[in-house]
């Protein structure tokens, strides 16, 4: 648990790929909060689910801004894919009794974001571990 | 801790802090809606069902469309115990069943006054067919009586 916590150093390449990650899950997180606003809030669990994307998505950027690399990595794919799941479960059945017909434009943004944040924490992470065996 | 690091943490907070307050949305559009009506006395929603039951096939059609696609996670519609906010209430519609259905398929063109028709699938033509769609309207006609 201690070695999450700690601030870690990751190859340049590496650090490129995450911090691309986070500038997805920071997209995708604001395109949450500004549906929020623009009348989500009104919906049972679903709303409140979006105001928290927002928030969970700022600390999980605030980790890699702060090299709690680790962290972030575990953010990011939780919160990615967490999102993805519950579009794709609200698409195709029901997400706590609300259901999405088609992608417009912000649905389809949020998952284009989601989907990169996701690719690019995993592709990151891989780097960062072979950079990782590679020093040892 | 480098300035950068310090820079880029103050931004992501403030920008998203802001986003989170709802500085800098605008107003929502459900600020400009119209108020949602008295609630439907018992009468009335016993009246509504009562229509609903007697509409015949394209209504039973209709009411299990819109059960399968969740409208009621968004609108209100007492017949049937849906109590969505995020669009219009549809239990008072007036216009001919032809305008609802209009504003199922093309809600961009056809949308409420006062709500955000951003938010509205564009989908229900394409995943209905004009028939689903006619008969979803149908249902909602019926239980606006």
């Amino acid at each position: 648990m201690s070695r999450l916590l700690r601030a870690e150093r990751v190859p340049p390449a590496a650090l490129v790929l995450l911090a691309l990650a986070a500038v997805a899950v920071f997209v995708a997180g604001f395109e949450h909060v500004r549906l929020f606003h623009r009348g989500y809030a009104s919906v049972e669990v679903v709303g409140p689910l979006f105001l928290l994307n927002g928030i969970a998505s700022a600390v999980v950027v605030l980790l890699l801004v702060f090299d709690r690399v680790a962290l972030f990595v575990l953010g990011s794919l939780s919160v990615g894919l967490g999102a993805l799941v519950s579009i794709f479960v609200s698409h195709t059945w029901s997400f706590f009794g609300f259901a999405e017909a088609g992608y417009d434009g912000p649905a389809t943004l949020i998952v284009v974001a989601e989907l990169a944040a996701t690719v690019l924490t995993l592709a990151g992470a891989a780097v960062a571990l072979r950079g990782r065996e590679r020093v040892a | 801790m480098s300035p950068l690091r310090l820079i880029l943490a103050a931004a992501v907070v403030l920008v998203m802090g802001a986003a989170i307050l709802g500085i800098g949305q605008g107003e929502s559009p459900l600020a400009a809606a119209p108020p949602r009506g008295r609630t439907l006395s018992p009468q009335e929603v016993r009246a509504s069902r009562q229509r609903v039951v007697a509409g015949g096939e394209q209504v039973r059609h209709g009411r299990h469309e819109f059960a399968e696609q969740g409208c009621g996670a968004c609108h209100t519609l007492a017949a049937i115990g849906a109590d969505g906010e995020l669009g219009p209430r549809l239990d008072r519609r007036r216009e001919p069943v032809q305008a609802i259905a209009g504003s199922i398929a093309e809600p961009e063109a056809q949308g409420q006054p006062g709500y955000d028709r951003e938010l509205m699938p564009r989908h229900y033509e394409q995943e209905l067919g004009k028939e689903g769609v006619a008969a979803v309207a149908a249902f909602i006609k019926a239980a606006s009586g």
